[in-house]
């Protein structure tokens, strides 16, 4: 995702999201909102008073961290009920636990709190992005279009109503939508992203590529726009293009601009499964030490669980600690000796951590676990392969292969053996497997180049380079390629 | 727009850098809003549940225990076949049962009279089966003009091989197609023209109790994972079927096992108009596989590049049922694929060189956005000419303010009318005169009691089964046509062409879309206000035209390869 630059004033507005101005002025109706006091139970009040709050039944089953969380908020709603920004950080707290049904009737009564010097326009957002969630797709664009009305220069909210006009068939609202988000801050893709697709959908794909290579000038790495790149390339005839754009970008994901909630609804978002997740999201976007932290919070309220351990050896791993990973997983063993993921993960930090013997082990019990998973004899493969002892790595690389593994490591391990005993027609067959599975991992295609200029093949060498070179072009082993195929081309 | 069906919980190193890897047409204008989701406009009653009253008392078994075992969720599939040869449609439900314990409860056979009452004849025909079910498709494998069964199953796989008597025989074995992972759904077809049936097997995970851990709904409750929490999706097998009865894997050899994902649906088609049949695979939660026959021994995955490997932004979605059609009787094969809620349902249109997510314009995304898809068909219900679309809904995790208070996981299911083209209007309560919530997975469309209309057939997971007869009003009459590719071979992906008082509509004659099940393998048609057919075209499997006809309304009738004449 990417970060927006949010008008100061508007930040300012949302979060107070009751306030006596706006960057339009303007107000949108708070209409009726049929699940605030039928979706949920509301307490005490009359069953159809609008305004009584909006809490869970039958909590038995869920997270006590989120069940507590909610009734924390709640009592606050209670202590001041007429307070829109309380009752708005109710809805936040639902929102953020994937309760959407009560987080929508929740902003409909902030928005319904406040009066005429309090547009109500920060709570209808959030509310109109519940409907769409809760499958009001109607509901939520009419809602979003008078909030659009209002902050007319948000990128946030004009992406969110580009989105919900296309997916309503509106494509020409939708263009509008997006057109002004991009207008206000080119910086934020979404605008020229959503705009792109608008008019693919119109049958104006070169608009489409037009809007797109400027996006992905600044951002090689902007696979959604890859893929609209692609699919534009697609629609004017272009297919080879068209082909590669479409392999990188396949399965993106466009997101969302931030907005100014984006923080609160991380920090509300409770429970054991969520906090994993973010911790997961952290740590893919690099921020270790928050991951670290969070990580020993979770492990002291759920020591109980090898989940979380086997996420803090990820986090040791992944920056270099593969002494304290390897400890770490062998206490998880120790929580879940029948936990496959943890057997497998031990074997790596045993490898990585000079333990060879070890590893085997550890591969052997992951296979004894889930005898019918291939990763099990990848793992065992990794094990043959850095003892060097080639061919039993082949036979285990092969039957992993067969029981159905398709990581591209696989293959990639796979293309570097045959390669390394000059079997270069299976090197080049997983090669071009592993790049076809990975497509945004430049050094798949960096192998297969190799490959390629290895078998004497230049052009299919410069073929995956450059698909290389697209991804990553400063990288070195990048740059080394690139003169060693100019020095075979006799450039 | 699409959710993670639960957070993750369980992740894998197996990424993670190890010391010795150096990886460290139509343009739509501002008319009406397409796709509101206002209620729907009140209709009149198109269908009856009449299960009861059709003699057909089948409950659905998950065997779900409270520690939510995945494949629990996902059954079961329904088959409409005619096992006896009498000219009507009998019915086979398949059975999961139990993943702990083999238990009591079998797939059923029921017979049907010709006038839509049913007699379970399970045990007289031997098809009790009683693995852990999950669907089934129908072909005649052995050439011998009857119609045999192959049940996919948690485990091993059937192949009931229809005696000609009324009985069956399992010869999966024999055969070389007991295959003991966990499959899906399955379809004959003749991806080489030899004249012999061959198999296509989709397989969902690799999947054992082992590989289960705890996953949370939305609302923080321990619930079904998604498939991508076990990253262990299981490859696809192909079959080629062989004159001795007996088939071989050719996944490898084919192509096929170069790409797979957590394959749930497949159908049969020539979507590149080639004149040899095409596979697509519908997986849940990654991307779909396009199969291109290339002429008869390979098979290259063209979804990608054709644009049915993911949805118009880009993103994999839960695909579940799935449907070959030409919704625009354009001569070329559409695609719609039913998913997850909060994911649309999706329609790839055929554009020649390829295909176009048009979901946006046909009036059902704002609809589908609060269900889970899974059985479904086009069929014109109430013969206006036009096709109807019915969706099986139900849910695949809990939802805090459910449906049913009695069933988390129940949905109402879906029927829109065509308007024309890739326009639908939604019917309330999916047609029925009040709305009849379940957690539906298979679903089946045929004329079960010979009165001309498409009836349905629905699997209610952990629920009775239901039988939905159409009584819909019609706005005209119908033809209905057994297509038989030589022989009495029912044939497998022909594309039939009708002519009738200027317009044109086209079907494919193949039994095997939906989810898990199988269907009429004839082709139905409603004709709106014509009172005959001027012609019949067949492009018949390897591309040979033939005409036929006229026929009069109101009638089934034989297209038979070789009676017709040049086109």
């Amino acid at each position: 995702m990417q970060r927006s630059a949010f008008p100061t004033l508007f930040l300012a507005l949302f979060l107070g999201a009751c306030s006596d101005s706006a960057d339009s002025k303007g107000s949108a109706p708070a209409p009726a909102d049929p699940a605030a006091g039928s979706a949920s139970s509301t307490d005490s009040a009359p069953a159809r008073d609008p305004l009584a709050v909006v809490t869970l039944e039958n909590t038995a089953n869920m997270d006590p961290e989120v069940v507590a969380l909610v009734e924390k908020q709640v009592e606050l709603v209670r202590q001041s009920p007429a307070d829109p920004q309380v009752r708005g950080n109710l809805g936040l707290v639902y929102e953020a636990n994937t309760m959407w049904v009560e987080a929508q009737a929740t902003y409909t009564q902030a928005a319904a709190l406040c009066d005429e010097k309090q547009p109500e326009a920060g709570w209808l957002y959030r509310r109109a992005i519940m409907q769409r969630m809760n499958g009001d797709l109607a509901g939520g664009l009419e809602t979003m279009r008078g909030v659009a009305s209002v902050f007319t220069r948000t990128p946030s909210i004009q992406a969110r109503l580009g989105e919900m006009a296309f997916e309503s068939g509106l494509f020409e609202e939708a263009a509008s939508a997006y057109q002004r988000g991009a207008d206000v801050d080119p910086r934020v893709p979404h605008g020229s992203l959503g705009l792109a697709r608008v008019r693919l959908a119109q049958d104006r794909p070169q608009e489409a590529v037009d809007l797109i290579l400027p996006l992905l000038e600044k951002n090689p790495n902007y696979v959604a726009g890859r893929f609209t790149l692609g699919q534009a390339y697609r629609a004017l005839g272009r297919t080879e293009e068209a082909a590669a754009e479409l392999a990188v970008g396949v399965d993106s994901r466009a997101g969302y601009p931030l907005d100014p909630h984006t923080t609160q609804l991380r920090e509300y978002a409770a429970g054991f499964g969520r906090r994993m997740g973010l911790v997961e999201n952290l740590i893919l976007a690099g921020e270790l030490t928050e991951a670290l932290n969070r990580l020993e919070k979770l492990r002291e309220e759920h020591p109980d669980k090898y989940h979380v351990v086997n996420l803090m050896a990820r986090v040791y791993m992944v920056s270099g600690g593969m002494q304290e990973a390897y400890q770490l997983l062998q206490e998880s063993v120790a929580l879940d000796p029948g936990a496959h993921a943890t057997r497998t993960e031990l074997c790596a930090a045993a490898l990585n951590t000079g333990r060879v013997d070890e590893a085997l082990v550890q591969a052997n019990a992951a296979i004894e676990i889930a005898p019918q998973l291939g990763s099990s004899y990848y793992f065992r493969g990794l094990v043959h392969m850095q003892a060097n002892r080639l061919q039993e790595a082949l036979a285990d690389f092969e039957l992993a292969e067969k029981k159905g593994a398709t990581n591209p490591e696989l293959f990639f391990h796979s293309a570097r053996i045959y390669a390394s005993i000059g079997q270069m027609e299976g090197a080049l067959r997983y090669a071009a497997l592993a790049a076809q599975k990975a497509p945004r991992n430049y050094t798949m295609h960096l192998l297969l180049a190799q490959i390629h200029a290895t078998a004497g093949n230049l052009i299919g060498a410069r073929k995956a380079f450059g698909r290389a070179q697209a991804l990553n072009p400063t990288d070195p082993d990048v740059l080394q390629l690139a003169r060693a195929l100019d020095e075979l081309e006799g450039r | 727009m699409s959710l993670l069906r639960s957070p993750r919980v369980l992740l894998s190193l197996g990424s993670i850098l190890l010391g010795l890897a150096a990886c460290s047409s139509e343009t739509e204008s501002d008319k009406a809003p397409a796709s509101g989701n206002a209620a729907p406009p009140s209709m009149a009653t198109w269908f009856e549940e009449s299960a009861a009253a059709a003699g057909v008392d089948f409950k659905h078994e998950s065997g779900a225990d409270g520690e939510h075992w995945f494949p629990e969720i996902m059954g079961g599939g329904v088959c409409l076949f005619d096992y006896d040869a009498d000219g009507d449609l009998d019915l086979y439900v398949v059975q999961s049962g139990d993943l702990k314990a083999s238990g009591a409860a079998t797939n059923r056979l029921f017979r049907n009279d010709g006038a839509g009452q049913f007699d379970d004849v399970t045990g007289a025909a031997g098809v009790g089966h009683a693995g852990y079910g999950m669907g089934a498709c129908t072909g005649d494998y052995d050439g011998d003009g009857d119609t045999d069964l192959y049940v996919t199953n948690v485990g091993p796989n059937a192949l009931f091989r229809n005696e000609g008597d009324g009985t069956f025989r399992e010869v999966a074995a024999q055969a070389g197609v007991d295959h003991a992972g966990w499959g899906t759904s399955c379809a004959f077809l003749d991806y080489d023209l030899d004249g012999l049936a061959d198999l296509f097997l989709a397989n969902n995970l690799v999947w054992s109790p082992q590989i289960e851990q705890a996953c949370f709904n939305y609302y923080g409750e321990e619930d079904y994972c998604s498939p991508n929490n076990y990253n262990a999706p299981a490859p696809d097998v192909l079959y080629h079927g062989k004159a001795t009865g007996v088939f071989e894997d050719v996944s490898a050899a084919s192509g096929i096992s170069t790409s797979f994902g957590n394959g749930l649906g497949v159908v049969v088609g020539d979507y590149d108009n080639d004149g040899d049949p095409d596979l697509y695979v519908a997986n849940d939660a990654r991307p779909n596989q396009l199969w291109r026959n290339e002429g008869g021994t390979k098979f290259t995955d063209q979804a990608l590049i054709s644009g049915t490997a993911v949805n118009g932004d880009g993103a994999a979605e839960a695909g579940m049922g799935v449907q070959f059609v030409d919704a625009e009787n354009d001569g070329d094969l559409d695609l719609f694929m039913t998913h997850l809620r909060n994911e649309s349902n999706t329609f790839y249109v055929n554009q020649g060189g390829g295909f176009r997510d048009m979901t946006r314009v046909t009036g059902m995304l704002g609809r589908s956005l609060k269900f889970t898809g899974f059985g479904t068909g086009f069929a014109d219900f109430d013969h206006d000419g036009e096709l109807d679309l019915f969706i099986a809904n139900g849910a695949v995790q809990r939802w805090k303010q459910p449906f049913d208070p009695a069933n988390p996981y129940a949905e109402a299911n879906l029927l829109f009318r065509g308007m024309g083209g890739t326009q639908f209007e939604e019917i309330a309560d999916a047609g029925l005169a009040a709305p009849l919530l379940g957690t539906s997975r298979g679903a089946a469309f045929g004329d079960l009691d010979a009165d001309g209309d498409i009836d349905v057939v629905v699997v209610e997971l952990d629920g009775d089964l239901r039988v939905l007869k159409n009584v819909a009003p019609k706005i005209g009459g119908w033809v209905r046509f057994a297509v038989l590719d030589g022989g009495d071979q029912k044939a497998l992906g022909a594309r039939v062409r009708v002519k009738s008082s200027g317009a044109e509509y086209w079907r494919v004659a193949h039994p095997a879309y939906s989810y898990l099940s199988s269907n009429d393998p004839g082709v139905h048609f409603g004709l709106s206000t014509s009172t005959q057919v001027d012609e019949v075209l067949v492009i018949w499997n390897g591309g040979t035209r033939e005409v036929f006809g006229p026929f009069p309304a109101g009638a089934v009738h034989e297209l038979r390869a070789g009676a017709g004449r040049a086109e």
